[in-house]
């Protein structure tokens, strides 16, 4: 079952072409892998997807609804999780808020339930931070929950951000170089993090990467990008040993890993 | 009940301070002059209160809010004074018409400014600050009462100390309510960040427009408060310098702090006025220069305002 439908996406900046022409299926569970060198195109196909850009030629479709040109907020709120490349965490505020403010989105109370305090406001405030402790926990970074989120050493913040997109139980997630600036320990503890949240949130997973061993390691397709257009899509072992790809990528250490 | 309880800290307090007031008051213990003033101070917190929410919780930064505290005053004056209102309870159903019609104005000229991220909002309100304070300027050519640059007479003095006392009190908790829900929530993160707000599925625009609209209610509520406080009004009081005392106010206090605003809030009015009383007549504009030698005293002290200890970058 095909959860997320790209059809012809195509998508100029002034000469640039970002994106163009790319099309790709994503099916429900499966944890799909993009890669592509420097200034492929990678990013602009999740800010695509999420419609912080939006496309100037092609098709969108998610769970069969055309989200093409919807509003960002919308979209997020039909089951789309996402983080970003240079992190975006809220800075000021505690590492609890940061994972509790995406777990209040959906929650059902009113301005005038906040001014006078009723039942339901009670019920939904602790249901949300209910939800927040276990994704904390489930992330270790509980211990930590009211230390600024910037406190935080760079890999826990990645997790921490990846956190606050899970509160929004996505059906799809998109993650934008999880392991990068990460130590190889923690990627492997990556590795398995990815591995657990597909197993508990059942969430279907796109990652961007360019550490090989971490993309070979996690999924069984992948689609590799180059000069904003799909150059090929496989499996890792069809990936790794086609031409194109190695082409694409000469001179940069993927051949090595 | 919960809610009773949850705020009785608060109330507990408030209601210390009111008797305190209340005695003092009745004995005349302060003239009617610093009475004035007391009462005036709290109107300004519930004013600068209003500007917190909009640039100190969220971010906006709007260079009108003047205006909309001017509106609220015009336009409750306006009221009381075609309906002969005497009666305090009235009274207090025109107060939160007012802050009702300045929020409306706010929400009419929030709808196409928000939708942008860059600072649309500052130069649109300081254009619409500078757009009301030249209506109210020849205002006496389309309604005559309001007076013009001449200023609006004879207004009704129905802001005794219980009404500002209780309505600002009401106000500040409700605010503190709203400060502590997914919404202040929400503000908070975009101000922090306003991508990564849109991209936990906050519907941004709604959510700055609620913060524009309630900031503006507070400030034109404080302005009918204010309007039968002194019982004249003038266009010079709206002005772009008024807005930047709320502003002032707000960074003294602290962005996003409510007890850094009530602080800030009665700091500036007293330094203000306390200076009347200290400096000799003829060296009263001395002022000028010893408010901003305190005030860059106070941000070099505490960089974040009173109430903020430090910031985390
Ligand atoms: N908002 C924008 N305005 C102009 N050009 C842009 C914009 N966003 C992306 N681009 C350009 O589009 C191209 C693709 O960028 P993109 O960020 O999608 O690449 P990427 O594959 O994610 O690269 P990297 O691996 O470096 O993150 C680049 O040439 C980039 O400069
Ligand atoms: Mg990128």
């Amino acid at each position: 079952m095909k959860i997320l439908e790209i059809k012809n996406i195509t998508k100029n900046f002034g000469g640039i072409k970002a994106v163009s022409n790319v099309s790709f299926d994503v099916k429900k569970g499966e944890i799909l892998s993009i890669i592509g060198p420097n200034g492929a195109g990678k990013t602009t196909i999740f800010n695509l997807i999420t419609g912080f850009y939006i496309p100037d030629d092609g098709k969108i479709i998610f769970k069969g609804i055309d989200i093409t040109k919807i509003p960002t907020y919308k979209r997020i709120n039909l089951g789309i999780g996402r983080t970003f490349q240079n992190l975006r965490l809220f800075k000021s505020m505690s590492i609890f808020e940061n994972v509790l403010s995406a777990s209040l989105v959906k929650s059902e109370y009113n301005l005038l339930s906040s001014i006078t305090r009723n039942k339901n406001f009670y019920l939904k405030k602790s249901e949300a931070e209910h939800k927040t402790r276990k994704l904390l926990e489930f992330f270790s970074l509980d211990k930590k929950e009211s230390y600024p989120a910037i406190s935080l050493p760079y890999g826990e913040q990645r997790k921490l951000e990846i956190a606050r997109a899970l509160a929004l139980d996505p059906e799809l997630l998109l993650v934008d170089e999880p392991a990068a600036g990460m130590n190889p320990s923690e990627v492997i503890d990556l590795i398995d993090i990815f591995h657990k949240i597909q197993e508990t949130f059942k969430t279907t997973i796109i990652i961007i990467e360019h550490h090989m061993d971490f993309v070979m390691n996690i999924s069984k397709r992948i689609i590799v990008v180059d000069f904003g257009e799909k150059i090929m899509e496989g499996t890792p072992e069809e990936v790794k040993n086609d031409k194109r790809v190695i082409e694409a990528y000469l001179g940069e250490e993927f051949i090595s890993a | 009940m919960r809610l009773l309880l949850e705020i009785r800290k608060e109330l507990l307090f408030s209601l210390a301070i009111y008797l305190l007031l209340k005695v003092f008051f009745i004995n005349d213990i302060f003239s009617e002059y610093i009475e004035q003033v007391i009462l005036y101070t709290i109107i300004i917190v519930v004013a600068s209160l209003g500007l917190n929410i909009i640039y100190g919780f969220t971010g906006q930064f709007s260079l009108g809010h003047a205006g909309f505290y001017g509106l609220g005053a015009y336009f409750s004056a306006y009221l009381t004074k075609t309906f002969s209102i005497e009666s305090g309870l009235l009274f207090i159903f025109i107060i939160l018409l007012s802050g009702a019609f300045s929020a409306f104005i706010a929400y009419l000229i929030g709808i196409p400014i928000l939708k942008f991220r860059d600072d649309f909002l500052a130069i649109a309100t300081l254009g619409l600050g500078i757009l009301i304070r030249n209506i109210l300027d020849n205002s006496d050519r389309f309604i005559e009462t309001l007076g013009g640059s001449r200023g609006f007479v004879g207004i009704n003095s129905l802001s005794g100390l219980e009404i500002v006392f209780f309505v600002s009190l009401f106000f500040i908790l409700i605010s503190k309510n709203i400060i502590y829900s997914k919404y202040g929530l929400f503000w908070r993160t975009i101000r922090d960040d306003e991508t990564a707000s849109s991209s936990i599925g906050i519907n941004t625009t709604n959510i700055k427009l609620l913060a524009f609209v309630y900031g503006c209610f507070l400030a034109g509520s404080a302005g009918a408060m204010y309007a039968h406080l002194y019982t004249f009004l003038h266009p010079s009081n709206f002005d772009f310098l008024k807005s930047v005392d709320f502003l002032v106010i707000v960074i003294v206090g602290g962005m996003g702090s409510i007890s850094g605003t009530i602080i800030a809030g009665f700091l500036w009015v007293f330094i203000i006025e306390g200076l009347r009383i200290l400096l000799p007549p003829d060296i009263l504009e001395l002022r000028w220069v010893i408010i901003p030698v305190i005030l860059i005293i106070i941000m070099m002290w505490k960089p974040y305002g009173l109430m903020i200890k430090k910031k985390v970058i």
